[in-house]
């Protein structure tokens, strides 16, 4: 079984190539647009998307199917008629889309929008949380 | 010979990655070489320039406005913030000091400069002086007697 992709690869070298530049194409695009970080504790996970200029109602974070999807719309609000000098801000819809693990409680979703960030925070299922246990004294 | 002669085979290709590597950043990123630095618009109206830059999660106290011989200078420091107990897994996003500077006509007016910053976004507004504004000159009816 390990050997299948070196052998995938002696057959169609570019195959690889191909697989990476359409990695990188969607990755750029993708982290261009809202870049993230993933925070992971015991108790669960904390993931925060750089989202600035994009008001509230305007995200939408939905959790089907174990994946936890934020996508949304970035206006251009630049006023008609203005000339534009330079401009490197993406606009447009945005969509970012993260396999969740199992441990993860869906129901325990949080969702906090402060100056441009959005942190999504998520528990573990509760039988998975860690528990002190007591040490009862000897009878 | 053979072990040998796959070899540069091998390094043509990941010289082909990187150089596509390179292309697409290019051509996504526009500015290669900085990458991390925040993002802007520069757009121009009639009567000012307007300036604005993403400055997401960044706390307003951490941000300087500067103006200093007609260049306009936006700097600060993002500062990361971190849970306690928690470990970062995965991280795009840069934390770091940024800097950007932008050369200002000779037609602006440098006093009545107004910055605010809400949602992450810094905008600037940069009058132009009321020299450069073009103002449409309204003819007065010469009064004649009768």
């Amino acid at each position: 079984m390990r050997c299948e992709f070196p052998i995938m690869a002696v057959r169609d070298p570019f195959a690889a190539v191909r697989r990476d530049f359409e990695r990188q194409m969607q990755n750029k695009a993708h982290r261009s647009a809202m870049p993230l970080t993933i925070q992971e504790s015991e108790n669960g996970v904390e993931i925060a998307f750089d989202i600035p200029g994009v008001p509230e109602d305007k995200i939408e974070i939905v959790i089907h199917e174990g994946c936890l999807q934020v996508s949304g719309e970035r206006a251009v609000n630049i006023p008609e008629g203005a000339s534009v000098v330079f401009n490197n801000r993406p606009a447009g819809s945005f969509q970012r889309s993260l396999k969740l693990d199992d441990s993860i409680d869906p129901d325990s979703v949080d969702a906090v929008l402060n100056n441009g960030v959005l942190t999504v925070t998520m528990k573990r299922r509760p039988e998975l949380q860690p528990r002190k246990v007591a040490i009862r004294p000897a009878t | 010979m053979s072990t040998n002669s796959t070899k540069p085979r091998f390094s043509l290709l990941d010289e082909l990655d990187k150089g596509l590597n390179q292309l697409v950043s290019e051509v996504l990123q526009h500015e290669p070489r900085n990458a991390d630095a925040p993002r802007l618009s520069v757009y121009e109206l009639d009567d000012r320039y307007v300036i604005e830059c993403d400055l997401p999660g960044v706390q307003l106290e951490d941000i300087n406005v500067n103006v200093e011989d007609g260049v306009l200078e936006i700097s600060g420091e993002r500062k990361p913030c971190s849970t306690e107990g928690a470990k970062v897994t995965v991280n795009e996003r840069s934390f770091t000091e940024f800097n950007r500077r932008l050369q200002l006509g000779k037609n602006i007016n440098g006093e009545a400069i107004d910055a605010e910053f809400g949602d992450g976004v810094l905008k600037v507004t940069v009058p132009k002086s009321t020299a450069a504004v073009a103002r449409k000159i309204a003819i007065r009816k010469v009064e004649t007697e009768s």
